[in-house]
């Protein structure tokens, strides 16, 4: 159809009609350039097929999955396919098993060793690698481009067993739900302060907030740029904070007038969702435990784990603030306690058996985005009646504040040693 | 257009960039280490208990991959039968003087014929043309090449010959054929002045004398050089002296591109006497330093060991004797047990300084350079220079059939391809 008959047809479409297909004549014209483009080759024509061929592959996982095998996932973010002729460990030609997975259907696959563009595969090295020792991995196109992964420290990879189920199970409850739940036994002596000094304790949790949300900014942005170019990590960091923001604004509001409805208050509600907001960064930091099993585990450290716990303490405070006039059930504690503690344990067993940088970065941005919404909450709680610039002029408030992020740097040096 | 593709260097970026990736950076690694100790503590980690249980794996014999191949170092599939047609490393290590063309098509490369003082004068006709080559199995390489070939072509003279190249530049860059060995300053092929352009905007001079092994040269020298220069040729002509395995490479700059990319080729120059070429040279046991027969077979393999840096980055991701990763791996060099082996040996590896040959079970006579008639070593490992070249003469034992490697004792080169095999026979059995 031209957009011709369209519009001559438009008025018995009635002005709806009409407006339809005024929307989709630049989408007809696009068509129609597109496939001219497509016909005609106009840049192939001019320049002839002589282009360097772009090449972009991304070894983006290792795993050791036992002594004497390597495998690794590859993914094409280049514009074209790309071939893999030979592979390399530590400067050696190494033979190896190849399976593509391709999401281009029906195309004809020139060799059983082409990746399509955003296809992915796996490729198996029987390499016995060495314990403790690092190994480089190499891919080598059929253009000679390399592209290479270093195993930082070479140990056995997790598997999906019964061990590493209630190891990640039993480190995610220390790093995650212990320090969460001693934070809220911080409730009885929060209910006995004075209203100023509650508030230099809420902008003492901003602090320690604001802390944490730069921090998986910046994690989420390291992490987009280890991606694929194609996937364009940086703009999913955007979207998912962001995403995450709005989603919990609708959700938050939709949940403070129920919290009304059911208890005559909001606290609960935004203790809830600051809940929600910790639950969704210690997703976060749970991968990153489980993750740090495919790069390895070594030295005997447990003044980390103890740092771990002084470092997350401080976040059962921030969820039970709001909460300090209101008189809060304890099972109303437990599910606090779980929702924020709990995902430290499932991110821990996505990050140990099925990482990939993409999860990592969507519950990054995820818990960023939830972060900055209780940010929100708790300045839009405290304020009441007053007007922001009053706030910050108390002295006890702004002390709250630097603080709350200090506490946080000071407790990230322990476990950063 | 530019000739070298931005996405290898962009690739070698990556690599750079990749040792960070996966997330979970140093610094996060660090940060749960300890986390991951005390699971360990707890006995949770299988990683240390399992490894004493099970033990390495070693070889295919254990592995769970379907693939025959798996499990060893080396490369996998086969070099294209396409490559193979237009250029073959094992028909290399005997052919020279294009003897790898058939009859009908050598004369237009190769000519021999007599000048009116007796001298024999061997003529051959070079182009320089770009081509992509398989180096290893479905691993391309954009090469500049004599007559397509990376090395080039073998020249194999007697001295005292008369070498006349033509030389025509059908490549996208200037290039020259600088030979090792005495010639006058106009051959040298060295100088910008000497550089011969690409011969694509040809002003048609060859429509006007015939160009190539068998015509006269005269006209082309009238010319003058500089405006043949400009239309593609030139030609270069000297004496095949002194005696010894030399080597030919273009001269144009930069230099480690036009030589890395594949213009360079064995230039041997025999001694008089003998009727067939392999017994022009002394024959003598290697490992006695007795003399051998006259009659005493002699196998002969020319080998150029070169390397090729396929993502621009300054360092060779192949290496191999003749091009072709580990082909003598795969296509072992067919020995008769007893026969003197003389390996014509020059060394044309890039960006590394050196690069060596190291023989399995046996000890090998050099004569550096080929220049003298008696050996300066008898050892079984040699070390060469960019550009230093050897004759190595060896006998493998009678009674002792089997495959003997050989390789560059630089572990890294031989893992990325420059390793191969001498299968020795028995002497009654058939080569």
């Amino acid at each position: 159809m031209t957009p011709d008959d369209d519009q001559a047809n438009g008025p018995a479409f009635g002005s709806r009609g009409k407006t339809w297909a005024l929307g989709l004549l630049p989408i007809l014209l696009l068509g129609i350039v597109i496939g001219v483009l497509w016909a005609w080759q106009p840049i192939d024509r001019i320049l002839g097929r002589s282009f360097p061929p772009v090449q972009e592959l991304s070894i983006v996982r290792t795993t050791l999955p036992e002594p004497g095998l390597v495998e690794l996932k590859v993914v094409n973010g280049g514009p074209e396919p790309v071939t893999i002729a030979q592979v390399m460990v530590d400067e050696a030609y190494w033979s190896f098993d190849m399976k593509t997975r391709s999401s281009a259907r029906g195309k004809k696959a020139t060799s059983p060793r082409t990746i399509p563009r955003l296809g992915t595969a796996t490729i198996e090295l029987p390499f016995n690698w060495v314990k403790g020792a690092a190994h480089e991995v190499t891919v080598i196109s059929d253009k000679g481009a390399t592209f290479s992964r270093e195993i930082e420290v070479a140990v056995q990879s997790p598997q999906v067993s019964w061990g590493y189920f209630g190891l990640f199970a039993l480190l995610g409850t220390l790093v995650g739900v212990v320090p969460v739940a001693l934070g809220l036994a911080w409730f009885p002596w929060l209910k006995r302060l004075k209203k100023g000094t509650l508030h230099g304790v809420l902008f003492f949790t901003i602090g320690l907030l604001v802390f944490l949300l730069l921090d998986a900014v910046v994690e989420a942005i390291e992490t987009a740029g280890d991606m694929p170019e194609v996937f364009q990590g940086f703009a999913i960091v955007v979207f998912g904070t962001f995403g995450t923001l709005f989603l919990l604004q609708t959700g938050g509001n939709w949940l403070t007038q129920w919290a009304r409805k059911r208890w005559g208050q909001e606290a609960f509600a935004l203790a809830l969702l600051i809940a929600v907001a910790i639950g969704l960064h210690n997703l976060a930091e749970g991968l990153a435990i489980g993750a740090a099993f495919n790069l390895g585990a070594i030295s005997l450290g447990a003044i980390l784990v103890v740092g771990f716990t002084i470092h997350n303490i401080t976040e059962g405070l921030a969820i039970i603030s709001p909460m300090a006039h209101e008189r809060p059930t304890w099972l109303l504690f437990a599910l606090l306690g779980l929702v924020a503690g709990a995902p430290t344990i499932l991110g821990g067993w996505i990050g140990g058996f099925a990482y990939s940088s993409l999860w990592s970065l969507l519950f990054l941005s995820v818990g960023a985005g939830a972060i900055l919404e209780v940010i929100f909450k708790i300045s839009q709680q405290m304020k009441g009646n007053e007007a922001w610039p009053d706030l910050l002029r108390v002295p006890a408030n702004l002390m709250g504040l630097a603080l709350g992020f200090l506490v946080m740097y000071g407790t990230n040096l322990l476990v950063a040693v | 257009m530019k000739q070298d593709n931005p996405s290898r260097v962009r690739g070698v970026r990556d690599s750079s960039g990749a040792s960070s990736a996966g997330k979970v950076g140093r610094r996060r690694f660090l940060q749960w280490s300890g986390l991951g100790a005390l699971g360990a503590s707890l006995g949770l980690t299988a990683g240390t208990a399992e490894k004493g249980k099970r033990g390495y794996r070693e070889g295919t014999s254990q592995a769970t991959s379907t693939n025959a191949d798996a499990g060893r170092m080396g490369t996998i599939g086969s070099i294209s039968q396409e490559e193979r047609s237009i250029f073959d490393p094992s028909q290399f290590l005997t052919d020279w003087n294009f003897s790898f063309l058939d009859s009908e098509k050598r004369p237009q490369f190769y000519k021999e014929s007599r000048l009116e003082n007796g001298q024999r004068l061997r003529e051959y006709l070079f182009v320089a043309r770009d081509r992509e080559i398989e180096i290893a199995p479905g691993l391309y390489f954009p090469a500049w090449t004599y007559n397509g070939r990376v090395p080039g072509p073998t020249i194999r003279a007697t001295k005292g010959d008369r070498i006349r190249i033509w030389f025509i530049n059908e490549g996208s860059h200037p290039h020259t054929i600088h030979f090792h060995g005495w010639h006058p300053y106009p051959m040298d092929g060295a100088l910008s002045h000497q550089f011969v352009e690409p011969a694509s905007q040809g002003d048609g001079l060859e429509a006007d004398y015939p160009f190539g092994p068998g015509s006269d040269p005269s006209p082309w020298r009238e010319i003058g050089e500089t405006k043949l220069r400009q239309a593609g040729r030139d030609i270069y002509e000297f004496d095949a002296e002194p005696v010894g395995i030399h080597l030919y490479h273009c001269h144009s700059v930069p230099l480690k591109r036009h030589i890395h990319k594949g213009l360079y080729g064995i230039f041997l120059v025999d001694p008089e006497g003998g009727s067939e070429p392999q017994d022009r040279r002394p024959k003598i046991d290697p490992d006695t330093n007795e003399s051998l027969p006259a009659d005493h077979p002699v196998k002969e393999c020319m080998m150029v060991m070169n390397g090729f840096d396929t993502n621009f980055d300054g360092d060779n991701e192949v290496y191999g004797a003749n091009t072709f990763a580990f082909h003598y791996m795969q296509e072992p060099i067919l020995v008769r047990a007893g026969d003197l082996v003389r390996i014509y040996l020059v060394n044309l590896t890039e960006f590394d300084p050196i690069n060596s040959f190291h023989l399995h079970a046996g000890f090998f006579r050099v004569y550096r350079t080929g220049t003298n008639l008696s050996s300066d070593e008898y050892t079984d490992t040699v070390m060469m220079c960019q550009a230093e070249r050897a004759i190595l003469e060896f006998r493998l034992r009678e009674g002792w059939p089997g495959k003997y490697m050989f390789h560059a004792h630089q572990s890294e080169f031989a893992e990325l391809g420059w390793m191969g095999l001498f299968q020795a026979t028995d002497r009654t059995e058939q080569t």
